[in-house]
């Protein structure tokens, strides 16, 4: 049976709008695998969406984008979608990775408790930088694009068949990559402003559960 | 060094430095932080003044960067 890969992708405000850009980069590599795809974007993004397909597909893979807590993932207009206490169980046996704020810290370790085979995600608030001029066109944020690449390559990871804990390193050290260039480049004035939050990123993602998981 | 010479960073202290960095953020660009929204250089700077939980945000990621930086940890960690 062909592996499946669940997606939500709210698109709502400017940070969903450029997670939901980036999440769109990831289905463009899943649709040229053999990996089937639920694409739950914009108002398909919302609890009874997802907890349905989750139910009667049970998909391996699992990208939660959006919002979050310590305690929930979010999907479309803040739309609680997955929270402790309430349906974690849900993402049993999947690999979940939540590109979502703090939800590592205690939903991640719950969903594992429950069954999710791994959840990567971030301890603590993920940012990334935007330019407002590219709205429309965020793919072409090349200052977000400083971000995003190393928070997505955890997904472009475990679509290529590595494990969960090679696909969180791989994204450790995109990021380590992009903060030395940062470092040392002379062609960006905001790379200074820019190094903070990069780092603040790549010490707040996590790997939790089985390192050696794969979808 | 005698302990009364001994000078001691106040939070004052650090929010004046944070907002000093913050001064030549970018024009156009916002820092997306969390479910908090958007920011734009203006909106941090006013954050980090009026001690909000955004500005304690900020505060703490600035200030883990150049602890990092000035003990040679991030160093360490971005070439390991």
């Amino acid at each position: 049976m062909d592996k499946v890969l669940l997606i939500t992708r709210p698109n709502y405000d400017p940070p969903t709008t450029w997670l939901h850009a980036w999440a769109g980069e990831l289905l463009e590599q899943a649709k040229k695998s053999k990996l089937g795809f639920i694409d739950l974007s914009g108002e398909k993004a919302r609890l009874k969406e997802l907890e349905g397909r989750l139910e009667k597909v049970k998909p391996d893979f699992v990208v939660l984008n959006g919002h979050g807590s310590s305690d929930s993932v979010t999907g479309q207009d803040d739309e609680v979608l997955i929270s402790i206490g309430n349906n974690e169980a849900l993402l049993a046996n999947s690999v979940t990775y939540a590109i979502s704020c703090n939800s590592a810290k205690n939903l991640g370790p719950e969903c594992v408790k429950q069954g999710t085979r791994a959840y990567i995600g971030y301890k603590e608030e993920f940012a990334f930088a935007l330019d407002e001029s590219k709205t429309r066109y965020p793919l072409e944020d090349d200052t977000a694009r400083i971000f995003l690449d190393p928070a997505y390559k955890v997904a472009h990871s475990l679509l290529k068949g590595h494990s969960a804990k090679e696909s969180y390193e791989g994204a450790i050290g995109m990021h380590k990559k992009t903060m030395r260039e940062l470092l040392t480049t002379d062609s960006r004035e905001d790379a200074v402003h820019l190094l903070p939050y990069l780092f603040a990123n790549m010490n707040r993602l996590a790997c939790l559960g089985d390192g050696q998981a794969t979808i | 060094m005698k302990q009364k010479d001994r000078k001691i960073t106040t939070d004052e202290d650090i929010r004046e430095l944070v907002k000093a960095r913050l001064q030549n953020f970018p024009s156009g660009k916002k820092i997306s932080i969390g479910g908090d929204g958007d920011f734009s250089k203006e909106d941090l700077i006013e954050a980090v003044d009026q001690q909000t939980d955004l500005g304690k945000k900020i505060i703490n990621i600035q200030m883990e960067y150049i602890r990092a930086f000035k003990d040679g940890t991030l160093l360490a960690q971005i070439n390991g």
